[in-house]
């Protein structure tokens, strides 16, 4: 472990305005750990009010306020909108291209930091303001954003209070945030690969950071516009979203010209947030496939097909956006083109998905914590990428559309999904970060109620869906007569996701307890893995590498024949 | 604090209304012409609406008592009066959603008065003021959320109240800057008090057969009786 | 190992320094950006009952000087990444300041535009057409403003790595030149679009 030469940079500037990606890495992670807890929370208020409509939440219902005992329909409007907007945009997309990205990017291609440190800061600081203003929104008049994550024009346009625009505001951050941080580590891919390191020698992690990158870069921009052009509407009283004739509460809306088209939104808002979906998962696939290759201990199968895969996915995603919006009346000519891309585009997501599984064939499979949240993730993955083909028919989508059953599918993508590949990847790295590592029987504890939990939450969803069952209601759809037979399995997802909190709290206790004292690991590469970033010194110092590190060879030498150790690292000259 | 603040209303409120000598205007609205039909409010979209309700439900737009007289209609002090600021009532008003109808279907209240809003009917309301002035709310009254208040601060006239779940709700608020106004029951009756001797227009308002004005003077004490007469546009007086 | 590589030199299997990636990448990401506001103008115009000629409501002539007056400073800035080439710094603080003069006068025009218009009360609530011409020349003013700053900084304090890092100071103007191209360009489309149609 060599002594880090920053350590004679004062405070503030070594934790707080840190340039080192490292430590930008390190505060992304925790703000954006902090966000995803506080979206889960969210949703389990949402989750008491489903289950037990207008009653008071026991506890800690007085402490929140006059709206929460018990909640009102406004109250629950504002919780469903800023637990989207936070899960999404605050809380995984930040851990996944923010935390991971940062951290183990440049590490990974031997690069001594970032190719802009300054600029990595400026937008670790942008998505903090973000962060801060969507936080604070829950606390002005009227309460925060209530119109959903998508913020559908005209409903977004008229509601009422400044929710709406705080949203909008912070939107814009967030997103300068992400334009920032995307050049970056695109540039760094490019420009600051270690001396033999290939593209086709890249770990996949690293693949997936690039098409991710290349998805943020691109589809921001048009949210970024159409946030603009909302904020106009709300501000200057424009019309871009507000269309001739609107009628409120049967009065004709006065003060704008109309003119403007509702449709225009939903384009610029999905062309964004269909690539975010890919911008959400395919990191997560990287995690994934880093795991897999170090603990099934042979090469990754199909190593090239994934990386193909996965750029065809980053093109495709650009030409999905409009299967969100089947019910909108675009007409069958556009729904049959987007039906046919929404398909084609399952092609390479299945071929990642079977390469990884292939994988698992002949292999030597080690068993430990990262390893569980990785084999859980594919057949959760699974699940998620196969029950969102009926949605991406035109046809059932009638029927499914806006249900419970697309909150099931894209939840199992996000949750068991790409939130196991994040606690998958901190048990995977926490040993490099810290030089310790995290507790096993923890890990266990914390891994098998999850999967057992989650599971729970999400199958009765497809059920409650299928039943007809609308999403964004407040009473949870109690007045509706068809959905009368489902109702009772909001009891048993709420439970199971009191019971799914309560055993993240191993996981909280492993984090907070292993930075301190957990064993300390005895060599630089604690899992025998073959990448670049585990022959740094422990913890990476300032620089990260103590001697320039040069590539001879792919990500996943894995049991080689005729070498001595099962594995080569990349940096390793000969095999012997 | 509070107490001291109250006193205060009190001793203003006997000091305004003791002068014996201030001035009344009372008078009876009403109706000319064919009373028109008014289809029957429909409340199958919700079984607790029509629960409230033996028989059919009409809408308010008309209410009329024997020989004519018009309910529903807003009569104020349109000018005349001096510009200064008014005591304002401690009582709160009330519009009460009853039976899915709002009760009283005109309301006027003074800007700083509380406007209490009831829910007593065990389901789910969502009051939408669409005031212009004063800034618009639309609150979701479930069954639970028996009662809310609100308060406008600005004089506004005539905006609807409605409720988006049952679309016939409809109320009418007007916000004043003075106490000087009355809204007639079935018996077309009002009575503006306590008015300082002067030359005033008074005004009538209907929601849907318009407004008309009157000017009349009276002196201290005295008491004047008018008569609005309400028709529909384009039939003949 | 604590140096960052290719900050000044370009990487050979690029030919890029790092900087230069960097900025072609944000440009791409204006592109969409831009782009995401053309179409929003194409689909309100497309869904318009009748859409008002540019020309009857705006000042074309004001629009075809600033034109002219934009390319220019792209002339000007330009010239001023050549001169540092040839390690003449006079000529460039003379081209910078031009570039940053003629910069000062497009947003002058701009303002006296925005004023007789709000003079007419034409504000972006008057209609589609007002609301896309002050969105979207108003986006792109507040580029120029951000190139303005950047160009200011170069010719003012930022004019001091000329003597500690020319290379460096040389790749700076090369890149703002770069953007100012691009906002120059973007400029080029809205004018037709929302003038000369």
């Amino acid at each position: 472990m060599s002594e880090s030469h920053s350590h004679d940079l004062p405070f503030w500037r070594k934790y707080i305005f840190s340039t080192d990606h490292k430590m930008i890495g390190l505060q992304y992670g925790l703000t954006a750990l902090c966000f995803l807890l506080f979206g889960f929370s969210l949703m389990l208020l949402m989750r008491w009010e489903l289950a037990n409509p207008e009653t008071a939440i026991p506890f800690i219902g007085k402490f929140l306020g006059e709206s929460f005992s018990p909640m009102t329909p406004d109250a629950y409007n504002e919780l469903g909108a800023m637990h989207g907007t936070i899960m999404v945009f605050l809380a995984i997309v930040p851990l996944v291209v923010g935390a991971f990205g940062n951290y183990v990017v440049p590490l990974q291609i031997g690069a001594p930091d970032m190719a802009f440190p300054k600029l990595n800061m400026a937008s670790y600081w942008a998505y903090f303001v973000g962060g801060v203003v969507m936080f604070a929104s829950f606390f002005i008049p009227d309460g925060a954003a209530k119109s959903g994550w998508t913020s559908y024009a005209p409903l977004s346009v008229l509601s009422i209070g400044q929710g709406q625009t705080f949203w909008l505001l912070g939107m814009v951050f967030l997103i300068t945030s992400s334009l920032l941080g995307s050049i970056n580590i695109i540039t760094t891919i490019f420009q600051l690969r270690a001396k033999g390191l290939t593209f086709m020698r890249l770990p996949f992690f690293v693949w997936a950071q690039l098409v991710t990158n290349f998805l943020l870069l691109l589809a921001f921009p048009p949210l970024e516009a159409a946030g603009i052009l909302q904020l106009m509407d709300r501000l200057a009283h424009t019309s871009f979203f507000m269309p001739s004739g609107l009628v409120i509460s049967g009065q004709p809306l006065e003060g704008y010209s109309g003119g403007g088209s509702v449709l225009l939104w939903q384009h610029l808002f999905w062309f964004l947030a269909h690539p975010e979906v890919y911008v959400l998962i395919l990191p997560a696939i990287g995690i994934i496939a880093e795991i897999l290759a170090n603990n099934i201990r042979k090469p990754l199968w199909g190593y090239y097909s994934m990386v193909w895969a996965s750029i065809a996915l980053g093109f495709l995603s650009f030409v999905v956006w409009a299967h969100h919006m089947y019910l909108t009346g675009m007409g069958t000519a556009i729904s049959s083109f987007f039906q046919a891309t929404t398909m084609i585009i399952s092609i390479p997501s299945v071929i990642i998905l079977t390469c990884l599984f292939i994988s698992l064939w002949g292999g030597s499979i080690r068993i430990n914590t990262p390893m569980l949240f990785a084999l859980a993730f594919l057949p959760m993955f699974g699940i998620g990428g196969l029950t969102g083909l009926p949605l991406g028919l035109s046809s059932p989508d009638i029927h499914l559309h806006d249900t419970y059953y697309v909150i099931a599918h894209f939840h199992y993508i996000v949750a068991p999904g790409t939130i196991f590949a994040i606690f998958a990847g901190i048990y995977f790295w926490f040993p490099k970060v810290t030089g310790r590592r995290m507790n096993e029987l923890l890990g266990h504890l914390h891994f098998w109620p999850s999967l057992f939990l989650m599971n729970c939450i999400f199958i009765p969803m497809f059920t409650q869906g299928m039943m007809g069952m609308s999403r964004r209601l407040y009473d949870g759809g109690m007045q509706y007569a068809h959905v009368q037979g489902v109702l009772n399995l909001h009891g048993m997802i709420l439970y199971s996701a009191i019971g799914l909190a309560i055993f993240q709290l191993p996981f909280i206790i492993n984090l907070l307890w292993s930075i301190f004292k957990g064993p300390k690991v005895t060599s630089d590469n604690p899992w025998d893995a073959t990448t670049l970033e585990w022959s740094t010194p422990t913890p990476p110092p300032h620089g990260n590498f103590s001697h320039e590190p040069i590539v001879y060879r792919g990500p996943y030498e894995y049991s080689v024949p005729g070498a001595s150790k099962d594995f080569v690292p990349q940096d390793q000259e000969v095999v012997k | 604090m509070r107490s001291k603040n109250y006193f205060l209303t009190l001793i203003f409120s006997i000091v305004l209304s003791v002068p014996a000598f201030a001035a009344t205007i009372t008078g009876t609205a009403k109706f000319d012409g064919e009373v028109p039909k008014f289809k029957e409010i429909k409340m199958d979209a919700d079984l607790i609406c029509l629960s409230h309700h033996k028989e059919a439900v009409y809408p308010q737009k008309l209410v009329l008592g024997e020989g004519n007289t018009m309910g529903n209609v807003f009569v104020r002090v349109a000018s005349g009066l001096a510009k200064k600021d008014y005591p304002v009532p401690t009582q709160a008003a009330v519009l009460s959603q009853v039976g899915c109808m709002y009760d009283p279907h005109v309301i006027a209240i003074m800007q700083g008065q509380t406007l209490k809003i009831l829910n007593p009917d065990g389901t789910l309301h969502n009051v939408h003021s669409l005031s212009k002035i004063n800034p618009e709310f639309n609150l979701a009254m479930p069954k639970f959320k028996t009662e809310t208040t609100k308060v406008y601060d600005k004089a506004e006239f005539m905006f609807a109240m409605k409720c988006d779940v049952h679309p016939w709700m409809e109320a009418w608020v007007t916000v004043t800057e003075n106490p000087f106004f009355n809204v007639t029951k079935a018996d077309g009756k009002f009575t503006i008090d306590n008015l300082p001797a002067g030359t005033y227009d008074i005004e009538a308002w209907h929601e849907k057969l318009g407004t008309q004005k009157q000017t009349v003077t009276v002196a201290e004490g005295e008491t004047k009786d008018l008569a609005f007469t309400f028709s529909k546009p384009g039939s003949k007086k | 190992m604590d140096e960052i590589p290719y900050t000044i030199k370009a990487r050979e299997d690029s030919g890029l320094y790092n900087a230069k990636l960097g900025i072609w990448l944000f440009l791409s990401s204006e592109v969409m950006l831009f782009g995401a506001l053309f179409s929003t103008y194409i689909i309100l115009r497309i869904g318009s009952v009748d859409w008002p000629l540019g020309s009857s409501i705006l000042h074309v002539h004001l629009g075809a000087l600033n034109t002219l007056i934009l390319i220019s400073s792209s002339i000007t800035m330009i010239m001023a990444w050549v001169s540092l080439k040839q390690k003449k710094f006079d000529t460039f603080r003379l081209f910078q300041g031009a570039t940053i003069l003629l910069t000062l006068v497009f947003l002058g025009i701009k303002l006296s535009e925005y004023s007789a218009k709000f003079h007419h009360h034409l504000y972006p609530s008057h209609s589609t057409f007002m609301a896309i011409y002050f969105t979207l020349t108003g986006v792109h003013a507040l580029h120029i403003l951000g190139g303005l700053v950047v160009n200011s900084y170069n010719l003012g304090p930022g004019s001091k790595m000329w003597k500690t890092n020319p290379e460096q100071f040389t790749n700076r103007i090369e890149i703002s030149g770069l953007y100012w191209h691009f906002v120059d360009l973007v400029w080029l489309f809205l004018f037709p679009v929302l003038y000369l149609t």
